[in-house]
């Protein structure tokens, strides 16, 4: 009897340890990209006005969010679909970090002070060079208490919001902290 | 439930009429109690009470979202998980079946809430029929390891919910539902044959219909209707020619048969609407097939399948008067629509009494129906 009894509870700790074990590694790999990370400044555009804000999210534009096809170097994926894509950034002569270059493949030799993101984007084989990919780096959304949103929506629309983003060597993003003209809106502990 | 609290009316009047006596009526009652899952109001209260406290822990952890600290609001959530699963596995040691349920529902849901509030919380960004995915597979890993019914129940609905999610994002890699949903379906029914829930079954039947319609508003696309209605034509005379194969595959047959003979008529009817632009002509010979599967549903198994014979029933009424109006309804007035719109239900009532006693004196007493 105690033997079924320890069997049951031993298997109930190992579903709870399962899923605690899920929410952890999402918190670790987090705070590992903050730990870790490299940090740049990109300024924030303004995007699709209804998309801005859903719920209690600000969702941020970037300059590199929009590429066109010709700009990406290396070998196209073969077959349309969601797909890598590595970015560079160099520092530009205002501090803000702008877009230097693309490839499909990483690429393993970089200048020095350029830093490579890795971003997600839809390709089509058919696309023409002056196609507009759209690029996800996982740094487009950021939660704010509950009605401070429309704050940020209307001081991204005058002028643009400094996002200081933390990059893995892996080019792995995560927002660090919200600028306003050099004054922190919002600054992210590391856990 | 609602059955056996009938049937325990009908017992009592019986008894106080003098028809069955003590003895009769005890035995009866025992019967009802011992076919019941022992699942009865008690249970189903316990789940909705497993529901609201789940509700709550997540409103809990959302709304203190300044006052507490990131990481302890994390340790809140793993804690429930703990109280949740280990709870639950140890009530079910003491073979409570009521209270294990409930516990490890309300884990399941806190895992829901919890991958939310931490992909809020650290601000990651993506689509949310991902976090679907990885709460399923969670809970399908629970229900496996922990062998619990309504593990399995959750995990279809959050089936279905990551379904719902899908169709949110305007990308085309959302499309992946297409393939996913079937085979989340599939491992649905593997664990529903493990654990042997029979809510999930239902479930299940649902999830797959509501993905037929899904599929077919999404994609524009007709041709997962026609397979819709191969498979649930093959389904439904599966169940009425080899009904003793199926029921000792399955275990399920008659509501196997039913499911497939309503996606059968539901895919015909969407026919029917597809038609709607294209002229009368269509639809009336459309509406001509959708009235044989009805009789066809009545004569092959409607004398012991009662899903089968009611769905039959209104579909077939409906159908009828549907053609009438659509072809004679627009050349008469107001007065003579009402006067043929009553002459036919009261044909129709005929044929359903007619049917009826047909049937009941068809049923094989040795079988019980429904």
């Amino acid at each position: 009897m105690t033997l079924k009894i320890n069997r049951y509870l031993w298997l109930g700790a190992a579903v709870a340890v399962l899923q605690s074990g899920a929410l952890y590694a999402m918190v670790a790999q987090h705070a590992s990209i903050l730990r870790n990370g490299t940090d740049i400044t990109l300024l924030s555009e303004p995007v699709d006005p209804h998309d801005l804000l859903r719920g209690d999210y600000v969702t941020l534009g970037y300059g590199i969010s929009s590429l066109e096809a010709g700009k990406v170097s290396g070998t196209p994926p073969a077959v349309d679909g969601m797909t890598d894509i590595y970015v560079t950034v160099k520092q530009g002569d205002d501090g803000a970090w702008i877009f230097s270059a693309a490839s499909w493949q990483k690429r393993e030799e970089l200048q020095a002070g350029e830093i490579q993101l890795r971003g997600r984007t839809m390709s089509y084989t058919n696309a023409t060079v002056y196609h507009q990919l759209r690029v996800t780096y996982g740094i487009e959304r950021y939660y704010v208490p509950e009605g401070q949103g429309r704050v940020i929506e209307s001081q991204q629309r005058e002028r643009k919001i400094e996002a200081v983003i933390a990059v893995s060597p892996s080019g792995d993003a995560q927002i660090r902290a919200l600028k306003d003209d050099g004054n922190v809106l919002y600054e992210e502990p590391i856990y | 439930m609602a059955i056996s609290f009938g049937v325990r009316k009908h017992i009592a009047r019986w008894q106080q009429d003098g028809l069955i006596d003590d003895a009769v009526a005890d035995r009866l009652r025992k019967d009802i109690d011992n076919r019941g899952s022992g699942f009865g109001l008690g249970g189903i209260l316990a789940l909705l009470g497993a529901v609201l406290l789940g509700a709550a822990i997540i409103s809990l952890v959302a709304a203190n979202w300044e006052a507490m600290p990131r990481l302890f609001r994390v340790g809140l959530i793993m804690a429930v998980l703990f109280i949740g699963y280990v709870g639950g596995a140890w009530r079910e040691s003491r073979g409570d079946k009521v209270f294990s349920q409930a516990l490890y529902l309300t884990a399941a849901i806190t895992f829901g809430a919890g991958i939310a509030l931490v992909g809020q919380m650290y601000h990651l960004s993506g689509e949310a029929s991902d976090a679907a995915l990885l709460w399923v597979a969670g809970t399908m890993v629970a229900a496996l390891f922990l062998r619990a019914p309504v593990l399995v129940s959750a995990s279809v609905a959050i089936s279905g919910f990551y379904l719902f999610c899908s169709l949110e994002p305007a990308n085309s890699e959302r499309l992946s539902y297409l393939w996913l949903v079937p085979i989340l379906a599939f491992i649905c029914a593997g664990l529903v044959w493990y654990t042997k829930g029979k809510a999930a079954r239902h479930l299940i039947a649902l999830l797959s219909i509501t993905y037929v319609f899904v599929v077919r508003f999404d994609l524009d696309r007709v041709g997962i209707l026609w397979l819709a209605a191969i498979a649930g034509g093959a389904l439904f005379l599966a169940d009425a020619l080899r009904n003793r194969a199926l029921e000792r595959l399955t275990g399920w047959a008659e509501a196997i048969g039913a499911y497939g003979f309503i996606m059968l008529l539901l895919a015909l009817i969407f026919f029917q609407f597809d038609e709607f632009s294209e002229g009368v002509a269509n639809q009336v010979v459309i509406g001509f097939a959708i009235l044989g599967c009805s009789i066809a549903g009545l004569a092959l198994s409607g004398h012991r399948n009662l899903a089968v014979r009611w769905s039959a029933y209104t579909v077939f009424s409906l159908e009828v008067l549907y053609l009438a109006f659509e072809t004679i309804g627009t050349m008469i007035g107001t007065a003579s629509f009402f006067l043929s719109a009553g002459i036919l239900v009261l044909l129709l009532a005929a044929f359903v009494m007619r049917m009826e006693r047909r049937l009941q004196r068809k049923s094989p007493k040795s079988e019980v129906t429904a």
